[in-house]
């Protein structure tokens, strides 16, 4: 399928381009992304500031970029975070069914009733706004989509004959689990993780906006935007930037997440070979 | 026929019927009905039986995978633990894919049970899961394959080296044939009344195919709807069936030969 | 009618040729792989996306040319019908199993839902399918798997066709029900004039329903002979192991079985080459046909001397 690689290609390349960002900041950012210099405040972008100025005469490319730091951190991170916690209660509930099923899938269940962003609100504001904290309430509200995932192939998985085998040879549960049921599921955890980094993202995005999430003067692309936001109609590369970041971020992990899944999903993929 | 091996006790077991709403409520299906066989050493058991008929079952008993809700599996004698006697059952199943790990080549695959079971040192194991492969006639270039690699006859094959692999004394085989090829079939009878001789297994050969049974087996038992309607050796009972359901079954035996039927003699 | 069919897909099929006509069963035989099914489709003209076929079928003096498809459509269904191997997949799930039949022939022959209704009851009960008023109205998956393939061949039966193809038709069913379905399908061949196209890897099966069998090997006919020719006196040697190879009741299986695992030749010459123990030098080209009796050909170099009458 031509179009399901182009999908990968560019949606690997766009996440890939990210993570360099990411990594070379300091290498890349042409400012300093904290000094301010009121003199230069809300300059157009031009040749000294590609992106502009901000309202303090920070040059926003810098910013940008020093912010997809924290936004793929977060966004990483409590994804990283809310698969292993639902690959275990996932592997865990699938494999002995029974009362530990029912017992974790509620409380998968009460969780998943909870208006996510809501609760990561509640946490915020109880507790001080801090990188770890973010990407805790995230990690910790995010699970239970990957364990209905992982449960629903654990079900399947633990019913296979290479399982029996396995336990014939005398391996243990923990080593069916992990040795011979775990790679087996891989696949689906690894586009289920990808396709939940942008909204991750996104809720880092939000918390910032809303002044909840990582604290300025770090930048990160959503405080970036609370703070262009009485701006919008004289600066307009204060807000636009840092939004095409969330924008493209999103868009291309999606893309990601998509073709990945597009090339696990056995219906749509290799011909059926005929006797 | 002297000492026995397994012995199955007026064994049942249930199953609860799927997919009911509400779950959990009502209907089980009853796959065994007090079921009593047993197997001696170096002897080769057939269980013949129909689809939903309890043989799959029976035989997920015998290799201690299903614990019976009534009734006592014995061990070479006693009723003790399986795990105690683990390293000496072990089962080939019907889908030789489905069987194998995607994910381990055919050495981890094989070479599982002598790391668990024996506790064997890693050269050891190389050798021993050679000598295994060698054993059901697979050459040694298979080791690092994946087992979409393989074909489905040698699929099955690593799947019996890997039973083979720990030594064991009984195989549980639940119908290692229905997926293969005839051709494939065939091979994989001859091969394993010769390990039967040569190593002086015991196997417990559930199957549908009347002749396969005939070629392996030197006592068949019949199953149908989890009761054991008739069991004796395998000449008597398949040619004079005691069992009105025996004789149904042998009847509709499809003979590879066109003359008992067809009276357009020549065409 | 006849059929001729001629280059089919290589390396899948090969220059197979074969007719068949009224009231007569022809098995085709092989492994799997062997194009056996590839062949089957191909005669129904529902060859899957990617084949690339050449070839001509002729279906009662008509010309029909492999690979175009509107050449098919009058066909399907009203001539020739398929019953597949596995008849909980090719059912629909979701309609009751009399309207499957019904609705077919309330379209075809234009008749109102009460009389296609009536004529599907009555096909029902012809068909062993009891009892037909409460199978009727039953779903699919509320069936066991003989009456699912029953139903099949009621939906493949409908119209009539003279042709009915059957893949696999009892692989997956038990024993008993399994010859049960066989005269089902024979029945039509004895009482209806039908020509039974059926595709199988039980030689089992061949005996029990066929009239003719053509043993495929990797893509190519090795072997055509009337049943009975073909189990007495198999000139091939590939037909030959076949027949070894068939574990049965009354003698033990021979133990001269190759031992390598099987890959056969698909690129040219005899597919049998790399197994046979009388191969010679000619061996590499694959030979034409070879009459050896009215009823009995076979593509081997070897067979000449071995003409009988």
């Amino acid at each position: 399928m031509p179009e399901g690689r182009s999908h990968f290609a560019v949606g690997l390349s766009l996440v890939c381009l990210l993570a360099v960002a990411a990594l070379c900041a300091p290498v890349l950012a042409t400012h300093c992304p904290y000094a301010p210099a009121p003199e230069k405040s809300l300059l157009p972008p031009g040749q000294e500031h590609l992106f502009g100025t901000d309202r303090l005469g920070r040059d926003v490319f810098s910013r940008v970029i020093f912010g997809s730091r924290a936004s793929l951190a977060v966004g990483g991170l409590s994804v990283l975070m809310a698969v292993g916690i639902g690959t275990a209660v996932g592997a865990t509930a699938g494999y002995y069914g029974g009362v530990t099923d029912a017992l974790l899938m509620r409380l998968a269940d009460v969780i998943l009733s909870f208006p996510s962003f809501f609760l990561v609100l509640l946490m915020v504001s109880l507790f001080e706004p801090h990188f770890w904290l973010v990407v805790a309430v995230i990690g910790c509200t995010g699970w239970p989509a990957t364990a209905r995932l992982v449960r629903g192939e654990f079900l399947r998985l633990r019913e296979t004959d290479f399982a029996s085998a396995a336990r014939l040879s005398g391996a243990s549960d923990s080593r069916v689990i992990i040795r011979h049921l775990l790679p087996n599921a891989l696949g689906p955890i690894l586009v289920s993780a990808t396709v939940s980094v942008p909204a991750a993202i996104l809720t880092e995005a939000g918390l910032g906006f809303l002044g909840l999430g990582v604290q300025p003067p770090v930048p990160t692309w959503g405080n970036m935007l609370r703070d262009a936001q009485n701006y919008i109609r004289h600066a307009w590369w204060y807000a636009t930037f840092p939004g095409l970041f969330i924008f493209t971020s999103v868009f291309s992990f999606y893309l990601l997440g998509e073709a990945m899944r597009e090339a696990l999903n056995p219906s749509s993929g290799k011909n059926k070979s005929y006797a | 026929m002297s000492e026995i091996l397994l012995e199955i006790k007026n064994v049942s077991a249930y199953y609860q019927a799927a997919g009911r709403i509400p779950p959990g409520k009502g209907r089980t299906i009853q796959a065994l009905a007090g079921v009593s066989v047993c197997v001696a050493k170096g002897e080769a058991l057939g269980i013949i039986g129909e689809s939903g008929s309890g043989k799959t079952t029976l035989a997920r008993v015998a290799a201690g995978l299903l614990t019976p809700s009534a009734g006592d599996v014995c061990y070479d004698g006693r009723k003790h633990e399986f795990r105690r006697c683990q390293s000496w059952v072990q089962m080939v199943f019907q889908d030789p894919y489905g069987s194998l790990n995607p994910s381990l080549d055919v050495e981890a695959a094989v070479g599982e049970g002598l790391l668990l079971l024996r506790k064997v040192s890693t050269a050891a194991r190389k050798r021993k899961v050679a000598e295994a492969l060698a054993m059901v006639g697979l050459p040694r270039n298979v080791l690092d394959r994946y087992p979409h690699q393989l074909s489905g006859g040698q699929q099955q094959r690593v799947a019996l080296a890997r039973a083979l692999v720990t030594g064991p004394r009984l195989l549980v085989l639940d119908e290692p044939l229905a997926a293969l090829d005839a051709l494939s079939q065939a091979r994989l009878l001859l091969l394993l009344a010769q390990l039967k001789a040569r190593l002086n297994l015991s196997y417990l050969f559930v199957s549908h195919n009347l002749a396969a049974v005939r070629q392996l087996c030197d006592r068949v038992g019949v199953i149908h709807a989890g009761r054991l309607v008739e069991c004796g050796s395998v000449l008597q009972v398949l040619t004079q069936p005691a069992h009105e359901y025996t004789a149904r079954l042998l009847e509709a035996f499809l003979w590879p030969d066109p003359s008992p039927f067809r009276g357009r003699a020549g065409n | 009618m006849s059929f001729r069919q001629g280059g089919i897909l290589l390396p899948a099929v090969r220059n197979l040729q074969f007719a068949l006509s009224g009231s007569e069963a022809l098995a085709i035989v092989g492994e799997s792989g062997s194009g056996k099914t590839l062949t089957g489709l191909a005669v129904m003209g529902l060859l899957p996306h990617g084949a690339v076929a050449r070839g001509r079928i002729y279906f009662s003096g008509r010309m029909l040319v492999v690979g175009r498809d509107s050449d098919w459509d009058d066909l399907r269904g009203r001539s020739a019908a398929m019953v597949f191997q596995n008849p909980a997949a090719a059912l629909n799930p979701v309609i009751k199993v009399g309207r499957q039949v019904s609705e077919t022939l309330e379209f075809h022959y234009k008749i109102s839902r009460k009389e296609a209704d009536t004529k599907t009851l009555q096909l029902f009960s012809a068909l062993g399918i009891a009892p037909a008023g409460r199978r009727f109205h039953q779903y699919p998956h509320q069936l066991s798997g003989g009456l699912q393939q029953r139903v099949m061949i009621a939906v493949a039966g409908a119209l009539e066709p003279p042709l009915l193809i059957a893949d696999e038709p009892t692989s997956a069913l038990d024993l008993t029900i399994q010859s049960q379905v066989l005269d089902l399908l024979t029945a039509g061949v004895r009482e209806r004039g039908r020509a039974l196209l059926l595709i199988t890897h039980d030689l089992g099966v061949v005996a029990r329903t066929a009239d003719r069998v053509l043993v495929m090997c990797a893509g190519v006919m090795v072997e055509e002979a009337a049943v009975k020719e073909l189990f007495e006196r198999a000139c091939h040697p590939y037909t030959r192991m076949l027949l070894q190879s068939v574990p049965r009741l009354d003698r033990k299986l021979s133990s001269k079985l190759p031992c390598r695992p099987l890959n056969f030749r698909t690129a040219s010459g005899c597919p049998y080459l790399p197994y046979c123990r009388r191969a010679i030098e000619k061996c590499r080209q694959l030979p034409p046909p070879l009459n050896i009796s009215p009823t009995h050909r076979v593509c081997c170099h070897l067979a000449g001397g071995r003409r009988h009458v």
